[in-house]
């Protein structure tokens, strides 16, 4: 503050503090914001709705008995979901065993060909041994 | 300021608009629940804005807000009881999210800062009152809270005390600590 100006007795505190009112003062978030909440509340309406409607508070019994419906869909849910992982394991074995069968009968069938046609070379040979022995 | 506004709204205080409209909006009409967030959307979102220094953080906090307000209208009491919920509501939600996100504005420079911070319609110095609210951003996320309730929602240190759930002496020690801070800044400020 400017000490040659008596007239002021405005402190830089106040100062400060109007300065941050001014930067501080409110400003609107636009159409777009109100526009996006309708959508918001509209898309979760009947949820809400029925959150508004449903009784704060439960009564005991009727808890006791959702809670021992919920442990029971999960047993059922459980159960459910390993019989169908132990069928999965079992699709899975199978078809792993009946690939495995497949490659070995082609292995056997590469076998017995290869084994044909060395046979066949053996005979060739012993043909030509004995046209040799006989028109020596 | 808050606080003893809602101790006077007794059963002959007249009716306004505000609370015609809470009214409304408590028994499912949709338009009344509109008219009340065009009412105090622009409190706060600023709030929102103020504290996260980010317009698509505050949007979704002010919108968060609005939504949970609207599933607390049975249980709030009056048009000044909502203005102090959706108040005390947003500020703890952008405490929170300033939380869990763990950031470190003081590490900004105050250039950064001022690029950050969304420009608003200024009138007097733009740019003190940009400059201003940067500085604030560098502000751990309790002293400005106190700040912004202090000089945007103009509460008294009770209510911000309350708002915030601090004991009066530590708002009233974060309020002196922040505002010595800030003179401390060298702003150049016009008498």
């Amino acid at each position: 503050m400017n000490s040659t100006e008596p007239k002021h007795t405005d402190t830089s505190g106040d100062r400060l503090e109007r300065a941050l009112r001014a930067a501080l003062q409110p400003v609107d978030p636009g159409a777009a914001f109100t526009a996006a909440l309708q959508a918001r509340l509209l898309s979760a309406g009947p949820h809400r709705q029925v959150a508004l409607l449903r009784p704060r508070s439960v009564p005991r019994h009727r808890r006791v008995y959702l809670a021992s419906l919920a442990v029971a869909a999960s047993i059922v849910i459980a159960l459910g979901i390993g019989a169908q992982i132990a069928e999965l394991r079992g699709e899975q074995r199978a078809a792993l065993a009946s690939a495995q069968q497949a490659r070995i009968h082609t292995q056997l069938l590469l076998a017995l060909e290869i084994t044909s046609e060395r046979l066949g070379l053996a005979q060739q040979r012993i043909e030509q041994f004995q046209a040799q022995e006989r028109n020596p | 300021m808050e606080l003893a506004a809602l101790q006077a709204v007794g059963s002959d205080a007249p009716v306004s608009v505000a609370d015609q409209d809470f009214a409304a909006a408590r028994e499912g009409d949709a338009d009344a629940f509109v008219r009340l967030v065009r009412h105090h959307q622009s409190r706060i979102f600023s709030l929102a804005l103020r504290l996260t220094g980010r317009r698509e953080d505050a949007e979704e906090l002010a919108q968060d807000t609005f939504l949970a307000l609207h599933g607390q209208l049975r249980h709030l009491g009056s048009a000044q009881h909502v203005r102090h919920w959706v108040c005390r509501t947003v500020t703890h939600r952008a405490i929170d999210l300033l939380r869990s996100r763990a950031r470190r504005p003081q590490t900004q420079s105050l250039d950064q800062l001022l690029l950050a911070v969304p420009v608003a319609d200024d009138s007097g110095d733009p740019l003190l009152h940009r400059t201003l609210r940067a500085l604030l951003l560098r502000l751990p996320e309790i002293p400005r809270a106190v700040v912004v309730l202090r000089f945007q929602e103009d509460l008294d240190p009770l209510d911000i005390a309350a708002t915030l759930e601090l004991p009066l002496n530590t708002v009233k020690s974060h309020l002196r600590r922040s505002l010595d801070w800030l003179r401390g800044q060298g702003l150049e400020m016009a008498q």
